[in-house]
């Protein structure tokens, strides 16, 4: 019984042992051009049979495998090839083809007209340390960086990105998606000011000198598109010691959440007392400021944000103005600024994404004005959706819309009035790739401006192609407006007159050639022009106050730009170049003229070398702006008159150290060491017998900081 | 008597049999170990790599065959000149990981292979990686070690780390020397489970340590 038994066994097991017969698989791997590739993977699918190729791309095995089976290939950055065969002992013959991978070599990149900044990705221009560590500007500031970039101009006087001959409110400042109303600290006259974001607070940023995504809108020049960090690193508490004031944080983060709590109280009193100002401060500006920066992980691709600051600052200073009544004004700014900003990303499945933000602004000034009380008020309120769905490998489909409220108050003593208007947007955007070599971008987007009645409809289009392993060529046009500015429009409504405006508006194309070695060397040359229709003439006559759509212009310009981290060892730089040939006739110019903040040639130097053995990275920013132009009531001809050329050379130095075993960073700059007197422009008297130049609010300027970081390393 | 006898040997048969293709596993993972330790090229590494991978694709329950395949990768990137292959490298040598990962989570070892890929990640551009880099190492080197204090490997990558690291970061000889110096002794008493648990490591720290002058 046992001995049956036993046979019974024997032989249910023999019978699934094979028969050792043998089946030869040869043949030969290659990609889509017929190249061998040499290493691949070749098996019988989830058995232990196979090879790698040969140099030639052959290879051949053999395999006990009987029947059906699947033949299996895979080589690394290639698409896994299977193929069903039948194993009966005969040789197999095959030969495959592999087809490869999208990736960032050998895809194109939709890019005309934008420089990205970014710390994930590496087919870009800079990340957030060459930021952090350009010389010039102003220490660590991102518009000031931004700036050393072509396209942007190089404007002393005021803050704001002056881009291919618009003003500065033709550019605007995003985060996650959403319209920042107050980038910039506020104004005063003749005195630049600072950004109010830190580039630390991003990962990524986009600055699109033109030609921009349907995504964005109101911007008849340029949008800078910030992207927030996601959650923090580590736990840690920081210490900053600066010549202009002190600050402190502390970031908390657990498995799934960040949270970050700073402030900073700034005074430029003692900097001021130190070295030689311009202008004529009776009180240094002075500021306090608190900001939250909340993260939390919803799920294992989703993410919730939450940004929040406040900051009250205060200055008083005489400003001297021969143009006005009183050449002597006393004037004292306290600003009050909000800024929350939320923002929800969610991976539906992995080929729909959502994003869904919101954010208050809240922006009020109150200036004393020769014993006179001013005020002005700015609120913004405003909601987005972004849809975007996968198509394929590369191509997809965005789409989504926006949703504005915006409050304006201003007054005078007793008198106050105010402004309201509400702006709806959609857009549809969607990026085909005909091949990984020609891909295009085709959106149109739609507003609606509820203060000037109108709508408009803006078709916006690129092409890239890619022309070689590290080179492409793009193309763009699009359509762009703009809603009038604030101040025209509450003149209008304060005048009883109807305030239906048309859209400014610009078109824009531009032609671009790109040869980038991610991380090494960046070639880039773009060439563009600019149409301006229904820009907002004024008199600024109050009595008999005319405001309309007359105002017209062109922009056209070439720009260069050039980076190398290669040739020499530890050593970074880039050269920009740019010319520009703009008019325009708008506000009150009686004619077509170029407007004062333009000037033809701008070449921007930046150099960083590290020194390993000190630590320390060094580095000079060196400006050179041709001469602008400004208005002499003595020549006949209107903006006739051209300033100097500008110069400025900026130095910075920055020390990696540990301060009591606490990562620590020391960094000093001085801008525009040479102390060069630079003019932007003069003003003359109302009789135009005397002028007063504009020039900088110092001659020079020196920042010294410590920053240390305590938390577990 | 010969019923037992037959009884025995039929037993044995059917254990053979049975054990067939855990001896077949053994055999093939022994053969490409002894060729992993004498791969120095690239064209050796794909080739060791791929049988690793074809095992670990027909031994869908064991952790050990894409561990190798990824620990070849890791090292293949050192030898790939472009930022953009090496990244590709590892890519690759990330999947495999993550594939030896959902076989066994909670695995030093494994965790350690994922603290050399982000060492190796940060080591394609440590001027703008460093930052982030280094601090998701040390998080898997901290993982590695606390599920087994014994494995040598998590400090050999943490003195590695810090060697390579500037002195105000935390790095530097002075931080490093002590971690290499922990690391040789793990590694004079550490014994793997059996000959096919993962045994590198030993040499290079000892080379690393006479070079540096610890």
């Amino acid at each position: 019984m046992t001995y049956l038994k036993c046979i019974i066994i024997l032989l249910l097991w023999t019978a699934t042992i094979p028969l050792q017969a043998q089946t030869l698989i040869s043949g030969m791997v290659t990609d889509e051009k017929g190249e061998a590739l040499a290493g691949a993977n070749v098996s019988v699918k989830n058995t232990y049979d196979g090879t790698s190729t040969n140099i030639d791309g052959q290879f051949q095995f053999s395999t006990t495998q009987q029947g059906e089976a699947v033949l299996v290939v895979a080589y690394i950055s290639f698409k896994t090839f299977e193929q069903k065969i039948t194993l009966l002992g005969k040789p197999v013959q095959i030969n495959v083809r592999l087809k490869e991978e999208a990736n960032e070599l050998n895809t194109v990149v939709i890019t005309a007209g934008a420089f990205e900044a970014s710390d994930e990705k590496r087919v870009v221009v800079l990340n957030s340390i060459d930021i952090a560590t350009t010389a010039g500007g102003g220490a660590g500031d991102l518009v000031g960086a931004l700036q050393t970039l072509p396209g942007a101009q190089t404007v002393g006087e005021t803050e704001g990105l002056f881009v291919r001959g618009g003003a500065a409110n033709e550019t605007k400042t995003l985060i996650d998606g959403l319209v920042v109303q107050n980038p910039f600290y506020s104004s005063v006259p003749d005195v630049p000011q600072r950004g109010r974001f830190s580039p630390f607070l991003f990962k990524g940023t986009v600055f699109s000198t033109g030609g921009y995504s349907a995504q964005y809108g109101q911007a008849l020049s340029s949008v800078l598109v910030l992207n927030s960090q996601d959650l923090a690193e580590k736990t840690q508490t920081n210490i900053d010691l600066m010549t202009v004031g002190v600050g402190a944080g502390h970031t908390q983060r657990w498995k799934n959440t960040s949270l970050s709590l700073n402030t900073r109280y700034t005074n430029l009193e003692p900097v001021f007392q130190l070295i030689p100002q311009n202008a004529d401060w009776k009180r240094a500006p002075e500021s306090v400021e608190g900001s939250l920066i909340f993260r939390q992980k919803t799920s294992k691709t989703g993410i919730f944000k939450l940004y929040s600051t406040y900051n009250q600052s205060n200055l008083a200073m005489n400003y001297q103005d021969i143009s006005l009544e009183n050449t002597t004004n006393a004037l004292d700014l306290t600003n009050d600024n909000t800024y929350i900003n939320t923002s929800w990303k969610e991976a539906l499945n992995d080929r729909w994404f959502v994003q869904v933000g919101g954010s208050y602004s809240h922006d009020h000034d109150l200036i004393l004005l020769n014993g006179n009380r001013i005020f002005q008020q700015e609120r913004l309120q405003q909601g987005r959706i972004t849809v975007q769905h996968l198509l394929g490998e590369n191509s997809g489909l965005t789409f989504g819309g926006e949703v504005q409220r915006f409050n304006f108050d201003d007054g005078l003593n007793q008198l106050s009035r105010g402004l309201e208007e509400n702006y709806l947007a959609g857009f549809v955007e969607a990026d085909v790739f005909f091949t990984r070599k020609l891909a295009g971008r085709f959106g149109v987007r739609m507003e609606k401006s509820e203060v000037i009645g109108q709508q408009n409809f803006a078709p916006r289009l690129s092409l890239a192609y890619k022309t070689g392993k590290y080179s492409q060529v793009s193309a763009a046009y699009g359509q762009f407006f703009q809603t009038p500015q604030t101040n025209d429009l509450i003149q209008l409504k304060t005048a009883r007159l109807p305030t239906d405006l048309q859209f400014e508006q610009s078109v824009h194309y531009l032609l671009n050639y790109q040869w980038m070695v991610p991380g090494k060397r960046t070639f880039r040359i773009e060439g563009y022009y600019k149409q301006y229709d229904d820009l907002i003439k004024n008199n600024q006559d109050f009595a008999q106050l005319e405001v309309n759509n007359n105002g017209y212009g062109f922009a056209r310009g070439i720009e260069l730009f050039w980076r190398d981290k290669q040739t020499f060892k530890n050593v970074d730089y880039w050269v920009s170049y740019s010319f520009l040939d703009t008019e325009r006739e708008f506000q009150n110019f009686p004619t077509l003229a170029r407007p004062g903040f333009a000037a033809h040639h701008t070449l921007s130097m930046v150099y960083k070398q590290y020194f390993s053995g000190i630590h320390s990275y060094v580095g000079f920013t060196y400006t050179f702006s041709s001469g602008r132009a400004y208005f002499n009531p003595n020549n006949p001809e209107f903006h006739g008159d051209t300033t100097p050329a500008y110069h400025n050379l900026s130095l910075t130095y920055t020390y990696i150290t540990s301060l009591f075993d606490n990562f620590t960073i020391l960094f000093a700059s001085i801008n525009n060491v040479l102390g060069v007197q630079n003019v932007f422009g003069y003003r003359y008297a109302p009789d135009g017998t005397q002028r007063q130049a504009v020039g900088q609010a110092a001659d020079r300027g020196v920042f010294i900081g410590m920053f240390v970081s305590i938390g577990k390393r | 008597m010969k019923k037992l006898t037959l009884l025995l040997i039929c037993i044995c048969t059917v254990f053979t049999l049975q054990a067939d293709n855990g001896d077949k596993y053994e055999k093939a993972m022994k053969a490409n170990l002894s060729k992993l330790k004498t791969a120095k090229t690239k064209a050796e590494l794909v080739a060791v790599a791929n049988q690793f991978e074809r095992i670990g694709n027909a031994e869908n329950n064991k952790w050990l065959p894409n561990y190798y395949a990824a620990y070849c990768y890791i090292k293949m990137a050192r030898l790939e000149k472009e930022a953009t292959s090496k990244d590709q490298v590892l890519d690759k040598a990330a999947a495999l990981l993550e594939k030896a990962n959902k076989i066994d989570s909670k695995n030093s070892e494994l965790v350690t292979l994922g603290a050399y890929l982000t060492l190796t990640r940060l080591s394609v551009d440590p001027m703008a990686r460093g930052r982030e880099y280094s601090g998701r190492t040390f998080a898997k080197i901290g993982k590695a070690k606390a599920l087994n204090p014994e494995n040598p490997r998590p400090y050999f990558i943490e003195a590695i780390l810090k060697m390579n690291m500037p002195p105000a970061f935390g790095g530097g000889k002075e931080a490093a020397c002590p971690v290499f110096k922990k690391a040789a002794k793990k590694f004079e008493t550490f014994k793997p489970g059996n000959e096919l648990m993962p045994d590198w490591g030993k040499e290079t720290n000892t080379a690393i340590m006479k070079q540096g002058g610890c």
